[in-house]
């Protein structure tokens, strides 16, 4: 507990929640039952607070819960576009010291996307970022970075004029994963924006070792996670399906 | 492969355990049943958002009071904004004691008063009436000195009694 159990002589806030989460200690929940025989002014607050248990668990809980997990879920939105920003600076000075543009696979880039959001572009795109612990920075995950499990990591996808978009992996194992939508059976109508859009999925890394592939698989009609996994098996570097344009990347993950 | 979900369900199980002491908690400060069954909804998406931060369970309590006396007391500044703001210079220095009559202000009328207060004090007053912190603990909560802690009460107690004065402890 971090306050006292009483304090200037009745028990304080954390005591009295705590004792009717019955978090307290035996011997701190004895003194503090003790007090409340003897106390009217605490009692009173205990007869309240049990009060709002009551409330609370029988009709605000079961309404609010949902809310308070809708909300959690658009501010994990809101998480990944705090991170936008920060990941276009390194993305920004590799471009220009080495000439060369921080992404990866056949949906080539130009220089230019690197000001997605401000400009635009008409070329389809995919790019991974990731987060290592708690309060780590966000870094792309360019050809040659290694990851490691736990890492988390985002994708960046311009479907540019595509109507279907999925992101899978193929894992170091072999074993197949639809990323986005999470464990979805087929691809999912997008807007076709000609700009970066940053994907709501984040992805815990398994401890998994070896070289993932991801991949964003774009197209007209909507595309099947099994269509997908079978392209991946039969050419995991160069996947192909008719009307289907695959954006890919790989990366090793290694132990820590 | 896992979708990153645990913050979330860590953020469900904080509710479920805590809901019930931050909603009466935010009862008691807002004094309205809608204004808390929603101010409880805010705290736990305020917690969501620091969640890396957030400690074990045997202090997570104590940290998710604090989110909500934030917010309570955002709250009800939003709604009253006849509390005037003290400026430094106009605080009284006390010495390294209060005077006894800071520890004769009940809970009740403590947290009545707290709506009047000047934002500074507020949250000095809350922690020491309401929650029943010792001074060095609202000291080391709010990261201010022990002697500040003191000058912020009696001017509390000294600005509540002409408020007792004019008005009846109402
Ligand atoms: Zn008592």
């Amino acid at each position: 507990m971090n306050a006292s159990l009483l304090s200037r002589g009745h028990l304080s806030s954390e005591a009295i929640d705590l004792l009717l989460l019955a978090a307290l200690s035996p011997p701190e929940a004895n003194e503090a039952k003790q007090h409340l025989d003897g106390c009217d002014e605490c009692r009173g607050r205990w007869t309240e607070l049990n009060a709002d248990k009551q409330r609370f668990e029988q009709f605000v809980f079961a309404r609010t819960l949902p809310k308070v997990e809708a909300r959690v879920a658009e501010s994990r939105a809101g998480f990944f576009e705090r991170f936008k920003l920060r990941i276009l600076i390194p993305v920004l000075s590799v471009a220009a010291a080495a000439g060369v543009v921080a992404s990866m696979g056949p949906g080539t880039q130009t220089e230019d996307d690197v000001y997605v959001g401000i400009k635009g572009s008409a070329d389809a795109s995919l790019e991974v970022f990731a987060v290592r612990g708690a309060g780590g920075g966000v870094f792309p995950v360019t050809p040659g970075v290694t990851l490691q499990p736990k890492d988390r990591i985002g994708f960046m996808v311009n479907p540019a004029v595509a109507k279907y978009l999925m992101v899978a992996s193929r894992d170091g194992a072999g074993v197949f994963s639809v990323y986005h939508p999470f464990g979805a059976q087929q691809s999912q109508p997008v807007a076709p924006a000609k700009v970066k859009v940053e994907l709501p999925t984040k992805v815990e890394l398994d401890a998994t070792l070896g070289a993932e592939r991801v991949v964003a698989v774009l197209s007209d009609e909507p595309v099947t996670a099994q269509q997908v996994e079978a392209a991946l098996e039969a050419d995991p570097a160069n996947p192909k399906l008719p009307g289907v344009r695959f954006i890919s990347t790989e990366f090793i993950k290694v132990a820590p | 492969m896992e979708l990153g979900v645990h913050s979330n369900e860590r953020v469900s199980t904080l509710y479920r355990k805590f809901g019930t002491a931050i909603y009466s908690r935010c009862r008691r400060l807002l004094k309205d049943d809608a204004l808390a069954e929603d101010a409880t909804q805010e705290v736990f998406v305020r917690v969501h958002k620091h969640i890396e931060s957030a400690p074990d369970d045997a202090t997570a309590l104590a940290w998710i009071y604090r989110i909500s006396t934030n917010y309570c007391l955002n709250q009800i500044r939003d709604r009253s904004r006849q509390a005037e703001p003290t400026a430094p210079d106009e605080m009284p220095e006390h010495g390294d004691n209060a005077s006894p009559e800071v520890d004769l202000l009940d809970r009740g009328t403590a947290m009545k008063l707290i709506r009047r207060a000047p934002e500074k004090l507020q949250e000095v007053a809350l922690l020491y009436y309401v929650d029943g912190l010792e001074q060095e603990q609202v000291a080391s909560t709010l990261g201010i000195s022990r002697r500040t802690v003191i000058n912020r009460l009696q001017e509390f107690v000294d600005r509540s009694k002409k408020f007792v004065n004019r008005e009846g402890a109402s």
